[in-house]
């Protein structure tokens, strides 16, 4: 199998490599604030506060645990994942009273998406678990030992998921995310019905042929916005894109993919976010050698790309302080309409640019060490 | 010190001294005892000749040959200069026992391969404070790997999650020490780093530490200093058993062969290291103990050294299995297993006053996933060498090339060729010494890159030292791959440059007791360093590394005791992206002491190491990330006797007496207290 393993290899490698590559930090006191929230997954792992005002950001760490990517904010909850590797942990932090608690998902289970399931009388968070495929209601979240129950015979490597009209929906990668990550097929949809804790009824949504290694979604209204990373081919040299980037609009009230629109050209590792105004946002990888990362705006009804475009590409014109590309790590905008992409330089040391809805520099502002998501709150 | 040996014979040629008493002129047989300069250690297979005989110098160094007053002898082994002495003529019989011929041989030059003799000597100790510690030592000590007999140098801190153990001196990250075995290097081209883990206990003779920058000596990697390992000499069996399913047997064996000797040597050890822990990282709530599983190991070494007059050779084969167990919370590691495989082989031949070495190391390296068998995956790298050393007048000449290369499942790694020019001189006046060396290597991707080293010392009881070096640290084939895995940027990464290490300190030895004490900093441009990035970790040229810092000790020995102690305080930070790292696992204050007391056959040597608290990310400087400091005391007793003709050592060890739980690397738990008992065997 050329396509992933061989590089999924390599990164085991360099786990072996960099040894114990052991992270973590708390940086600045932790400041309730509005704005947006990244995600650091190393160094000062945990979520930095990005105010809206141009203040001075804050920090609530998480501990050396951590290593997801993953990010969900409702409300004043942060909710976030370790992965096998880094011990099966959902996180669950509160940004009004700056507290953090950890809890254990079953073993070897590699926790991908939590979310709130709101409604939901199995548990107040539903976490996807992509190695049992399964997906995990926590309840009694307050006690010492909170109560995890899950449910089996969810797909092939359940990544996402939201609650909607009394179901829980479960993006189905369809990667072979017990080790090398290689696409074993087209990704789906899943609607899940359920009752109590066994599945009444599992719908499945097709994303069509092209949408493969979906492993994020965003929801908005009545519609599921599905990012298709690709299917890239490590092995060969220089790496080949077998199918690149997506992005599919789900009617969630038909249950029924509506289309799907290419990435740019080259591009992979589709991650889609909503913001706070309606906009619709990506971050892709321009390429699979150089990992730039690039941020587009699409039509939400077409999903056509909208500029300012940077020259004769796709992409936004997101320039960093030097004129040059900015190469985001994640792309999120705000209710005014304005975009912030955090970066990662020199020493994993991370700063969010922030432009107007034109695309103009407003400012940088430091938010610690490795920023691996933004989103708002 | 060191360089006062090569000082003296770069200005007046060999060093020999006399200490015989008048005698008649009569050509019985006399022993002539040649040493190492400077250390003092006996050299083996040295040819010693007059006009009329010959003999070679046996372990203890010593070859006798009739001679008479005003014969002249000549001694040669290759490494080190040619040196001759004319036996003075006196006018009675020498007392019996002090006919002994004295004569010390200098290294030919820099950074010699040490086979059967010990010590490795240059001028690259001048300017520094140097420490050793001999196996025979170590064993007396409770030793039993050559990571325990590391972890009795001074100024060195040995770390391992999951078997290995790998170094760091001076403020510095493992791939910035340099270690070697004989003058073999034996930092893996792949990672950089050395792991001493598999070098067995038995092939060795003792360890040396030269902490600080070594670059003109060393060449690449020798940011943080250098261990040096030399191989032992004569017969040895030892067996030793021990907590947690520890089981070791290694002997070696030395035979004459011509006008050498050659000794082989094996060594076998498992363990099943399946120690108990406390869980801190759990999320239940509370802590747990639990126990280390898929934490066993498996080795297995061969080993063989030579040595004639006019050539040597140094030869090592191991393999070691281990289970590769995760973190303290994580299971999915716990059916993942490792092999390492490692050869290497040097051999070294006089050309008249110069020596010629050549040398090949590769190691492989397997990976087995058991639960996700897509991810295994084999490594091998190779990197052979070719050296060339002696002098030029009053310059000692280095010159060599080698290369480097690999592959790894899913890697197109790079290959890479490179050289080097190294010259160094001495000078020496009433009361100081002074030596420079500059070097240039010449490295494909990395381009050419200078060196220089200057130090200066007193020749007094007490002497004053100052130092001013240089080094580089080329980018790793795996720093390279993961740069730029499509090969899209040719040079992805610049090497990483010692821009200045700079010491000054002073070193004394009244009767029998030695001291020290040195202030350290150095500058690295450029620091080579593995950080995640918008996909995955990778390297990269991060910033300015900074390492300020002082170290001391003392020793004294007695006929019936020794005792030694030692410290340094350390700052170590990397400048990038407008962040002032702390560089993992460099504790701002460590220090340790030993203390061994002898009577009769017995002796009990009690140790303790502290380690201060360490950061254990590269982030910035908070509590949060650091781990407790620790303080771990070890106890050993030991008998020596006699067995059949032959010398017997009973020791029986306890490591970690307070069974502290601690941590080498974050959520990897060490051993608590664990005790050992071996028996070992010498001529």
């Amino acid at each position: 199998m050329p396509r992933l393993s061989g590089y999924c290899a390599s990164l085991a490698l360099v786990s072996l490599v960099v040894g114990c590559s052991d992270t973590s930090l708390g940086t600045t006191p932790f400041r309730p604030t509005k704005g947006t929230v990244v995600l650091n997954g190393f160094g000062s792992q945990g979520v930095t506060l990005v105010p809206d005002t141009g203040a001075i950001t804050s920090s609530l760490a998480f501990g050396a645990s951590f290593d997801g990517g993953t990010l969900r904010v409702e409300r004043d909850t942060v909710l976030t994942t370790s992965s096998k590797g880094g011990g099966d942990l959902l996180y669950v932090a509160s940004l009004a009273s700056g507290t953090v608690k950890t809890i254990q998902m079953p073993t070897g289970s590699n926790p991908g998406t939590a979310t709130m399931a709101n409604g939901f009388t199995q548990g107040s968070i539903v976490v996807a678990l992509r190695d049992s495929q399964a997906i995990a209601f926590v309840s009694n979240v307050g006690a010492v030992t909170p109560t995890v129950s899950l449910v089996r015979g969810i797909g092939t490597c359940p990544s996402d998921l939201f609650v909607f009209d009394g179901d829980v929906w479960v993006l189905d990668a369809n990667q072979n995310c017990r080790s090398t990550y290689a696409s074993i097929g087209p990704s789906r949809l899943l609607r899940v019905a359920l009752s109590g804790l066994a599945i009444a009824r599992i719908d499945t949504i097709s994303l069509g042929t092209t949408v493969k290694g979906a492993t994020n979604m965003v929801r908005a209204g009545e519609f599921a916005y599905i990012g298709g990373g690709g299917d890239i081919n490590y092995g060969t040299f220089p790496a080949t894109i077998a199918q690149g980037g997506t992005i599919a609009r789900v009617s969630l009230a038909l249950s029924a993919l509506q289309v799907v629109g290419n990435m740019p050209a080259g591009s992979f590792g589709t991650k889609v976010s909503v913001a706070a105004d309606g906009a619709l946002y990506a971050f892709v990888y321009a390429d699979p050698s150089t990992f730039q990362g690039r941020a587009v705006r699409v039509d939400p009804g077409s999903l056509s790309f909208i500029g300012p475009f940077a020259g004769a590409t796709s992409y936004l014109n997101l320039k960093a302080p030097d004129s040059t590309a900015a190469n985001c790590v994640d792309v999120i905008g705000d209710i005014r309409g304005r975009l912030y992409c955090p970066v990662v330089g020199a020493g994993a040391a991370s700063r969010v640019y922030v432009y107007n809805a034109a695309l103009n520099f407003i400012r940088n502002l430091p938010v610690g060490q490795g920023a691996v998501a933004i989103t708002s709150r | 010190m060191i360089a006062t040996a090569l000082l003296a014979q770069l200005i007046v040629g060999a060093t020999a001294a006399t200490r015989v008493a008048p005698t008649a002129a009569a050509r019985a047989p006399r022993p002539v005892l040649v040493s190492e300069a400077g250390s003092g250690a006996p050299v083996a297979s040295a040819s010693v000749t007059s006009h009329i005989s010959r003999a070679v110098t046996n372990v203890a160094g010593v070859a006798r040959l009739g001679l008479e007053g005003g014969d002249t002898v000549r001694i040669r082994r290759v490494g080190y200069r040619a040196a001759a002495l004319v036996v003075p003529t006196y006018d009675h019989a020498p007392a019996a026992g002090a006919d002994t011929l004295f004569i010390a041989l200098s290294p030919v030059a820099a950074f010699l391969p040490a086979v059967v003799t010990h010590g490795e000597r240059s001028v690259d100790d001048a300017g520094r404070l140097v420490a050793s510690r001999s196996v025979a030592e170590a064993r007396e000590a409770g030793a039993g790997t050559t990571a325990g007999l590391l972890a009795m140098l001074p100024f060195v801190a040995v770390r391992g999650a999951r078997g290995e153990a790998t170094l760091s001196m001076r403020g510095s990250r493992a791939e910035q020490v340099a270690v070697t075995l004989d003058g073999l290097v034996l930092n893996d081209a792949g990672t950089g780093r050395a792991d001493a883990s598999d070098i067995p206990l038995a092939a060795l003779g003792d360890a040396r530490a030269r902490p600080g920058t070594s670059g003109v000596t060393a060449g690449s990697g020798a940011v943080g200093g250098v261990v040096a390992l030399s191989s032992g000499d004569g017969d040895l069996l030892s067996v030793r058993s021990g907590a947690f399913g520890v089981r070791e047997a290694e002997g070696a064996s030395s035979i004459g062969w011509g006008t050498g000797r050659v000794r082989i040597g094996a060594s076998w050890r498992e363990a099943r290291n399946d120690f108990a822990f406390t869980n801190t990282d759990g999320a239940t709530g509370s802590d747990s103990t639990e126990r280390r599983a898929n934490n066993d190991e498996r080795r297995l070494a061969l080993f063989a050294s030579g040595a004639w007059p006019r050539a040597q050779f140094t030869l090592l084969a191991s393999h070691a299995e281990r289970g590769l167990v995760g973190p303290m919370n994580v299971r999915i590691y716990d059916a993942d297993r490792g092999r390492t495989t490692r050869l290497l082989a040097r051999t070294s031949v006089a050309l008249g006053n110069w020596t010629a070495s050549l040398g090949v190391r590769t190691q492989m390296l397997a990976y087995r996933s058991a639960a996700a068998p897509a991810l295994d995956f084999e490594a091998t790298t190779l990197s052979p060498d070719v050296e060339l050393s002696g002098d030029a007048g009053v310059i000692a000449l280095r010159a060599g090339a080698g290369m480097d290369g690999g592959q790894a499942t899913g890697m197109a790694l790079p290959q890479r060729a490179r050289g080097f020019l190294a010259a160094e001189r001495g000078w020496q006046w009433s009361g100081a010494r002074l030596s420079a060396g500059i070097r240039l290597d010449a490295i494909e991707r990395a381009g050419a890159l200078p060196s220089a080293s200057i130090a200066l010392e007193g020749t007094g009881v007490v002497a004053p030292f100052v130092r001013l070096s240089q080094a580089f640290r080329a980018p790793t084939l795996y720093d390279l791959y993961f740069a730029s895995p499509q090969r899209l940027t040719a040079s992805p990464l610049v090497p990483e440059r010692v821009t200045y290490d700079a010491e000054t300190g002073l070193r004394a030895q009244v009767g029998a007791v030695t001291l020290g004490a040195t202030a350290f900093a150095r500058e690295v441009r450029d620091a080579i360093v593995w950080f995640p990035g918008n996909f995955t970790w990778s390297p990269g040229n991060a910033g300015l590394e900074r390492v300020r810092g002082v170290e001391g000790f003392s020793a004294v020995a007695g006929a019936s005791y020794a005792a030694s102690v030692w410290g340094s305080l350390t700052a170590s930070t990397l400048d990038a992206g407008g962040l002032v790292l702390q560089t993992p696992y460099v504790p701002r204050a460590s220090g340790g002491a030993s203390l061994t007391l002898r009577a009769g056959g017995f002796g009990v040597t009690t140790s303790v190491l502290g380690i201060g608290r360490r950061a254990f990310a590269a982030a910035p400087a908070s509590a949060s990330t650091e781990l407790p400091a620790v303080m771990l005391t070890d106890l050993a007793l030991h008998w020596r006797g006699f067995l059949t003709g032959r010398t017997l050592l009973v020791t029986t060890a306890v490591t970690n007496l307070g069974d502290v739980r601690w941590e080498s690397v974050r959520r990897y738990p060490a051993v608590g207290r664990a005790w050992s008992m071996a028996l070992t065997f010498a001529p």
